[in-house]
């Protein structure tokens, strides 16, 4: 063979040596293009260009090149330089299409081609032809007439640039060009053509835009159809039902907008089959298969529209995807009361195909799965009397591709005798004779009635003495009976009944003591939660088989829809629920336990709110006793512990000052959701309609609210504005000031009692020259006023002179008090000699110191004043005399000599309080308090004391008229 | 047409009394209503409409719409007599239907469709007669339509319809003379003849 081969070649070969060319001494082959012809697809704007090669037989499957020029306009505008190869064939026409961004009617295009063999067998002959002639494809710029290329209708995708051209009839003529009546600069190609771009296309409207070329009233336009982008399709399958029918589906991607008469067409290509179909939906194609001819498929979808072409392929055996059918319903046979047999019919039923199927049983309550591989299924332990619903579905089992849709169906089991037992409660009032009873019953649960209940059963049975029993029946709508029985007790028995049978009794033994125990017990209050209300109670003896709670769910109504709850003897507390419940509604409970045997007990009585609500009243206030600091609220009100709010507790009354103040600690400080502050006082008796408000602030102003409260809150408010008075000084002096002025009274009483006492104590009498024992002594003549007092007529017990010397020496007559060289200060004391030394009138004392001087010192006025009479006295006074300041015995004739004085000072006053009263002078000022000083007296010179230089004793000497005036 | 419908089998007579008057299978309205549909319908404005979508609402294309229009004028329909007129307003009418036979004008289609039911009825008052409704017009051969949904396609159409339009502002004056009962005008009438000679003469003058 391969010498076969070899030979061919060679022979080939000596063959072609004739039609080389022969240049030289080289030989090479050429084929240039031969017949070339060029031509417009204007739909596609498409230069066609075609050209053979004039080829010998033996030159079959030779490689070539051919480079192809295209030009615009003139020869020296190249807009291509193409290379195409290609195998050449026997008499083949090759072909080229070259597109244009400018419509090639705009202007003239010329293609030159030229060819070169490109095969490896001949190496040598890679060389190029002569270019062709320039083969012309005329523009209609010299037609003469006006128009727009692209013409009529073109399409473009969005985003994408579109050029158009306006070929005027005469040279240079004015051409204007609208895009969507946006005017647009072209750029001109020759003279008669201009060239307009427009860039980014975008979707105006469904109808196109529109481009138009205006030539003085002249139009020609293009309608411009912007779509979107083809997209490639997704999501391309394709599967059966019946294995006759394919079904192909895919997701088309977002509408282009083209308009409807250029919709997108899609089509399904089968590589094996070499068939094709057309699809006439957007989304989904059949095919019809032929099953016993091929297994396996290979399509390709392809999408196209003027603009693009998609494509997307899928290659599958169909027996793997085969989504099942069901043939009609299915079908559901020999139901009883637990049980059904379930039968369907699914294609395609090929024998080779086994199903998995999946079957889903419904009552009212659960759903139940099973799976089967058969075509027939039955169920059993069903709900008697129960409507069932059932549905299948199928798969291939052997390769799942999709289960097929739900088969259903619906059915109902049939009845069975009631199982379980019925929940029955009695009510049991005294009337004369005996005992009303009313025994209840809940009607049994579906499961549990397995039918239609016919009637209800009630066998009444005495546990007396004499036994007796009555059976008597009720209807099905029932759920009570009521019976008057004696003092004796009975034993109850109720069952429900269908038409399979009777359920098992329930019973209750009933007897008036369990009724005559309830007086006994107290009612306690319950709260209320959210979800109901919470009940608890004492776990009770072992024979206790459970308990009961009973209660009325309309406890106002003559109806009040009675209702109970048993609970396993293990439980103690539980939340009752309602949906019957509502706030503000007082519920009674009774809590029963039930015996061994059946007999039912009181535990407890619980009373209680699921939520409490405020009291619809409102209390009327006023207000008594107001002070300023404190007032009495007084209420009325209609507000009573009524079942039908909650529980009254009492009132709360809130303080609101206008003036912000702390609230004391008798009060609850309150802050409502304004922000305002308020002071809360409790009263928790409900039967209390006044309260004193104490510790208010005087002159202010106060809100009182008086609410009544419950659990739920508070009643609407009274309310009432108070203004305290202002500060009570009465009762402060009443407090504090009248007990000081009875203290003050009862001690100016006790003063003036005692005044005797304190005048001696502190004011002592000034001794009265006049009645003076030293005047006695004396002889007087004449005049008493006129007296003079001779030293020598006193017998002094002791003189002493304290003064200066000098002094007396040079005053002379003038010096007050004169001493024979005395350094010590001068005293003068006039000491008695008598008989009768304390009698202070024996012995006139002249004092020249202020008076009382020494008192602030000493603290007592009567150490300076009182003038001793004893000789051990005198010696304490001289001694306490020596402490007075000199200037106080200073001689008021202290002047300088040759000076006349007129006036003169003496001794200070004494005070009024001295016995001497009657003979002071009223020209005199009034003696101030012992402890001040005394005011001086002016005197006349004539008037003023001498003091004779009589002996050595320097003696003061004063008039009388002076002297008799208190010092 | 009619003539050749009549010789043909009764059949055919039947179906072609069916076809002239579209709406003999019906009930009309009374006359008052009628006149009084007829001029709100000639009022409705459908070229607005058109160059909205088709993008030709642009003052470089409103002139491309007018240009004239091969139906009657004001001028030539109101000396026609009411039963003349009103033929001619449904022939004009299906002249038009014809001319827009196309899905983009199914709207105006069955608007056109009304109008002409209405005329048929208002003969019927005129004239009590079944025959009274005018014959179908024959189907013209048109002038070769353009690509649908081509430039030029949309200014042709634009054409046709505001020649509709002119033509139902001159039906709708026309209308505006006629009195509340069938016959009541009070304007001079004139054959068909005598007013198709004078628009003749019109144009040689012109």
């Amino acid at each position: 063979m391969a010498l076969f081969l070899n030979l061919q070649t060679v022979f080939l070969l000596a063959l072609m040596h004739f039609s080389t060319y022969r240049t030289g001494s080289s030989e090479y082959l050429v084929y240039p293009p031969e017949s070339i012809n060029v031509s417009i697809r204007s739909d596609e704007q498409c230069l066609d260009i075609q050209w053979t090669v004039h080829l010998h037989n033996y030159t079959l499957n030779l490689k070539m090149i051919f480079q192809i020029d295209i030009y615009r306009s003139t020869l020296s505008n190249t807009v291509e330089n193409k290379n195409y190869t290609t195998t050449l064939k026997s008499n083949e026409t090759l072909q080229w299409c070259w597109h244009s961004v400018l419509p090639l009617e705009c202007t003239s295009h010329f293609v030159r081609i030229r060819s070169m063999v490109d095969d490896e067998r001949f190496p040598e002959s890679r060389i190029w032809s002569s270019w062709s002639p320039p083969v012309v494809s005329k523009g209609q710029e010299s037609s003469g007439e006006f128009h727009i290329f692209p013409n009529d209708i073109m399409y473009a995708e969005e985003d994408s640039s579109v050029t158009f051209c306006c070929i005027s009839r005469t040279d240079n003529d004015k051409i204007e060009f609208f895009y969507e009546d946006r005017y647009m600069q072209g750029i001109k190609l020759s003279s008669r053509t201009t060239m307009f771009e427009v860039k980014n296309v975008a979707f105006v409207r469904r109808q196109g835009s529109n481009a138009y070329c205006k030539l003085d009233s002249s139009i020609d336009g293009v309608v411009l159809y912007v779509g979107g982008v083809l997209e490639e399709p997704k999501d391309f399958s394709c599967q059966t039902r019946d294995l006759e029918t394919l079904n192909c589906t895919w997701h088309p991607g977002r509408d282009t907008l083209l308009p409807e008469h250029l919709p997108n067409n899609y089509s399904l290509f089968e590589w094996f089959s070499q068939k094709k179909v057309n699809c006439v939906h957007r989304n989904w194609c059949a095919w019809q298969l032929a099953p016993d001819m091929q297994d396996t498929y290979n399509f390709t979808l392809m999408a196209e529209n003027k603009l693009r072409k998609r494509r997307t392929s899928t290659f599958f055996n169909v027996n793997q995807q085969v989504q099942p059918k069901f043939v009609g319903e299915i079908s559901i046979e020999n139901v009883d009361a637990t049980e059904a047999t379930l039968r369907w019919q699914i294609i395609p039923n090929q024998k080779n195909l086994t199903f998995l199927c999946q079957i889903e049983v419904y009552d009212n309550e659960k759903g139940i799965e099973y799976n089967t591989s058969n075509s027939e299924f039955t169920l059993s332990g069903l709900q008697p009397y129960t409507a069932h619903s059932v549905r299948v579905r199928c798969c291939i089992a052997s390769h799942f591709w999709k289960w097929s849709e739900w088969n259903s169906k619906n059915f109902t089991t049939k009845e069975d005798t009631p199982s379980g037992a019925l929940n029955i409660w009695r009510i049991v009032e005294p009337v004369s004779g005996g005992y009303n009873v009313k025994i209840f019953w809940k009607p049994l649960p579906t499961f549990q009635a397995n039918g239609k209940i016919l009637n209800y059963s009630i066998a009444m049975e005495t546990l007396g003495k004499v036994p007796k029993v009555d059976i008597f029946f009720s209807d099905s709508d029932s759920n009570s009976t009521e019976k008057i029985i004696d003092e004796q007790p009975y034993q109850i028995s109720v069952a429900a009944i269908n038409s399979a049978g009777s359920s098992i009794p329930s019973v209750i033994v009933v007897s008036g003591n369990t009724e005559k125990s309830i007086q006994n017990i107290k009612e306690d209050r319950v709260n209320g939660t959210r979800d109901g209300i919470y009940l608890s109670w004492k776990p009770d003896s072992e024979e206790t088989e459970s308990y009961v709670v009973d209660w009325c769910n309309y406890p106002w109504d003559a109806i009040c829809d009675f209702q109970w709850q048993k609970f396993g003897s293990n439980i103690t507390s539980a939340i009752i629920r309602s949906a019957a419940f509502q706030s503000g509604v007082r519920y009674n409970f009774k809590i029963y336990g039930l015996s061994t045997k059946h007999e039912p007990y009181l535990l407890a009585k619980k009373t209680g709110y699921t939520q409490e609500l405020a009291l619809d009243c409102k209390p009327e206030v006023t207000v008594d006793n107001l002070a300023s600091t404190s007032l009495t609220l007084n209420w009325k009100d209609n507000c009573t512990d009524e079942p039908q709010y909650g529980f009254f507790k009492g009132y709360h009354i809130y303080k609101k000052p206008e003036v912000e103040e702390p609230c004391d600690s008798e009060t609850e400080k309150q802050v409502f959701s304004d922000n305002i502050v308020v002071c809360m006082y409790t009263v928790s008796d409900t039967k209390q309609k006044t309260f004193n408000v104490k510790k208010l602030q005087p002159n202010s102003t106060y809100s009182f609210e008086v609410k009544a409260f419950t659990g739920g809150g508070d009643s609407l408010a009274g309310i009432i504005k108070v203004t305290t008075g202002t500060h009570e000084n009465t009762n402060l002096m009443m407090t504090i000031i009248l007990p000081m002025a009875l203290f003050s009274l009862l001690l100016i009483i006790g003063l003036n009692l005692k005044i005797q006492w304190v005048k001696e104590k502190c004011f002592p009498d000034i001794p009265d020259p006049y009645k003076s024992s030293v005047l006695s002594l004396m002889k007087f003549k004449g005049n008493i006023h006129q007296a003079i007092l001779n030293t020598s007529d006193c017998i002094p017990d002791a003189i002493e002179v304290v003064n200066k010397p000098e002094i007396s020496k040079t005053q002379g007559l003038r010096t007050i008090l004169v001493g024979n060289e005395i350094t010590t200060p001068a005293y003068l004391y006039l000491l008695p000699v008598g008989k009768d030394a304390l009698d202070s009138q024996a012995c006139i004392c002249f004092e020249n110191f202020t008076y009382c001087q020494a008192a602030s010192d000493s603290g007592s006025c009567s150490q300076n004043q009182m003038i001793p009479t004893d000789q051990m006295m005198s010696v304490e006074s001289s001694e306490h005399l020596l402490k007075v300041d000199k200037d106080y015995i200073r001689p008021f004739g202290n002047t300088p000599a040759g000076e006349e004085v007129s006036l003169n000072y003496v001794s200070q006053l004494a005070p009024t309080m001295s016995g001497d009263k009657g003979n002071s002078s009223p020209n005199l000022p009034e003696p101030a308090h012992c402890s001040e000083y005394k005011m001086q007296m002016v005197i006349p010179a004539g008037l003023a004391l001498s003091f004779p230089p009589e002996g050595d004793r320097p003696i003061s000497v004063a008039s009388l008229d002076q002297l008799e005036k208190p010092c | 047409m009619w003539a050749r419908l009549r010789l043909s089998s009764l059949f055919g007579l039947t179906c072609g009394l069916l076809w002239l008057c579209p709406a003999a299978g019906s009930t009309c309205p009374v006359y008052q209503t009628l006149l009084c549909q007829l001029k709100n319908m000639a009022k409705k404005d459908f070229l607005k409409a058109f160059m909205t979508d088709q993008g030709l609402n642009s003052p470089h294309l409103n002139e491309t719409c007018t240009g004239s229009s091969d139906f009657p004028v004001t001028e030539t329909l109101k000396d026609l007599p009411p039963v003349t007129f009103l033929q001619t307003v449904s022939q004009t009418v299906r002249l038009i239907e014809q001319k827009l036979n196309e899905p983009v004008f199914k709207r105006m289609h069955i608007y056109l469709q009304g109008i002409d039911n209405n005329v048929c009825c208002m003969l019927q008052a005129l004239l009590p007669a079944p025959a009274a409704c005018p014959a179908p017009a024959s189907r013209r051969t048109l002038s070769p339509t353009p690509t649908v949904g081509s430039f030029s396609w949309k200014l042709e159409r634009c054409k046709i319809i505001q020649s509709y339009q002119r033509f139902m502002e001159a039906v709708g004056k026309v209308l505006e003379t006629w009195g509340a009962s069938p016959g009541q005008r009070n304007r001079k009438r004139r054959s068909l003849l005598n007013v198709l000679l004078g628009q003749r003469r019109k144009v040689r003058a012109g």
